[in-house]
C-alpha cells in the first residue's frame, strides 16, 4: 500500500473524530486568518467545450485571484468567507475560428462566494492540513464578438448556486505568517443551462499559493 | 353644507348644464383611449427561429443574440402585441461555411373591444348642496397575434454567401 493509498484511507475517517483528541503537544491550534492567494483555475467539463468541436476549450481557465477572512471555532476548527475572480481565457476557440477565416473576440469572467468549513489536522509543530466544504455561488458573464456583433454566453449563468470542497497545506514561519497551497473543486449543478442546450455542471478547480495572516 | 375641510377645490356642479354635455363625451373618449392604449391585456406576439440546417447559428432577433444554436433546435421570444420583428441567421464561427439572412416580420394582430360604458350624474335640483356621482362599467378588449415562426435553411444562408461572392 503506496502513502496516497494509505493517505486516502486515514484521512476521512479522522474527520469523524473529535479533532481535538488529536492535538499533539506543541503543534498549532486553528487561528483566525487573512488569507491571499494567486490561483491557476481549470475548467473541466463539457461545459467549457466549444459547441463545434469538444476538444476545444471555449472556457479555458487561467489566472485567478482568491481571498478569504476565516474565524476561530475551536481549537481545530474555523469558518471562512471566501470570494475569487478569475479571467476566461478564449484564445483557443478563436485561433480555431480564425483558421476558418473567422475573426472573433471571446471574453468572459467569473466570481465566487464561499462560506466555508474547515476542520484543522496537525502535522507537525510548523504544518496544519485543512479540509474545507461549503456553499457557494457563482457569478459569470461573457460574450463573442463577430463583426460588431456582441453574441451573450447563455451557458455562463449570472448567477448560480452549488458548493465547494478543498484542502489547504500551512507551513507556518515567523509567529503570524504561514504559505499556503490549496486545492478545490467548485461545482454548480444544472447551471451551464440555455434556452437550447441541456443544463451541465459547472466544475471549476483552482490550485492557489499564497499567504496566510494569522491573526 | 359640506364641512369647509371637506369641499371640493372645484365648484360643486361644475358638470352639471351645458358643460356636462360635453363633458361624457369627454369622458367616453378617454374611455375609448384607455381601450386602446392599455386594452391589449398583456397579448404576446410570439417570434419562434428554427435551425433547419445541419449546422450551428449565431441569431439575432430584434437586438437579441444567440450563439451556437444547434442544429434542429429553435429559440422563442415573445414581444409585445403589435411588435415588428428584425431577425437575423448566420453559420457560428469555426465550421468552415459562410453565409448569413436577414428577415422582417410585421406583426398580424387584431383587437377586438367589447361591453358597455356608462357616466351617470346627478344634476337634479335637489342637489343644490353639491352632492354629484358617476360611474363607469364593463368596457374590455381582447387582442391575439399570430406567431410568427422563421424556419433558417441552408439555401437562405447559403444564397446570400453566393451574392457575396459574385
Amino acid at each position: 500500500m503506496n502513502h496516497r493509498t494509505l493517505a486516502l484511507a486515514i484521512l476521512p475517517p479522522l474527520l469523524f473524530l473529535p479533532l481535538p483528541s488529536l492535538a499533539q503537544e506543541g503543534t498549532p491550534d486553528a487561528r483566525s486568518s487573512l488569507g491571499l492567494h494567486a490561483a491557476y483555475t481549470l475548467t473541466p467539463g463539457e461545459w467549457s467545450s466549444s459547441p463545434i468541436d469538444k476538444s476545444v476549450k471555449l472556457f479555458a481557465g487561467g489566472l485567478s485571484f482568491e481571498g478569504d477572512l476565516e474565524f476561530r471555532l475551536g481549537p481545530r476548527w474555523t469558518l471562512a468567507v471566501a470570494g475569487a475572480y478569475a479571467t476566461l481565457a478564449g484564445s483557443e476557440w478563436e485561433k480555431r475560428a480564425a483558421e476558418g477565416g473567422d475573426r472573433i473576440e471571446i471574453s468572459g469572467w467569473m466570481a465566487h462566494a464561499a462560506l466555508l468549513l474547515r476542520p484543522h489536522v496537525p502535522l507537525g509543530a510548523r504544518d496544519m492540513l485543512r479540509f474545507e466544504f461549503g456553499p457557494a455561488v457563482l457569478f459569470s458573464s461573457g460574450a463573442e464578438t463577430l463583426d460588431g456583433v456582441a453574441y451573450t454566453y447563455q451557458q455562463l449563468p449570472g448567477f448560480a448556486v452549488g458548493g465547494t470542497v478543498g484542502a489547504e497545506y500551512l507551513h507556518l514561519f515567523g509567529g503570524n505568517f504561514a504559505l499556503s497551497l490549496r486545492a478545490g473543486i467548485l461545482f454548480f449543478p444544472g447551471a451551464a443551462e440555455s434556452a437550447y442546450t441541456s443544463p451541465g455542471t459547472i466544475l471549476i478547480v483552482p490550485v492557489a499559493l499564497g499567504l496566510r495572516f494569522l491573526l | 353644507m359640506p364641512h369647509p375641510v371637506f369641499r371640493p377645490p372645484w365648484p360643486a356642479r361644475r358638470l352639471c348644464g351645458a358643460r356636462a354635455r360635453t363633458g361624457i363625451p369627454a369622458a367616453l373618449l378617454l374611455l375609448l383611449l384607455y381601450g386602446v392604449s392599455f386594452g391589449s391585456d398583456g397579448a404576446v406576439l410570439t417570434f419562434t427561429l428554427v435551425n433547419r440546417t445541419s449546422y450551428h447559428l449565431h441569431a439575432v432577433n430584434n437586438n437579441q443574440p444567440h450563439a451556437y444554436l444547434p442544429p434542429g433546435s429553435s429559440i422563442q421570444a415573445e414581444l409585445p402585441a403589435y411588435s415588428s420583428v428584425a431577425a437575423n441567421a448566420r453559420y457560428s464561427p469555426g465550421q468552415g461555411v459562410r453565409g448569413e439572412a436577414a428577415r422582417y416580420f410585421e406583426s398580424d394582430c387584431t383587437t377586438t373591444s367589447s361591453g358597455t360604458s356608462s357616466v351617470s350624474q346627478d344634476c337634479s335640483s335637489n342637489s343644490s348642496d353639491g352632492s354629484e356621482s358617476g360611474s363607469t362599467s364593463s368596457h374590455s378588449s381582447s387582442t391575439s397575434c399570430r406567431p410568427i415562426r422563421w424556419q433558417v435553411t441552408a439555401a437562405e444562408l447559403d444564397s446570400s454567401a453566393e451574392g457575396d461572392a459574385r
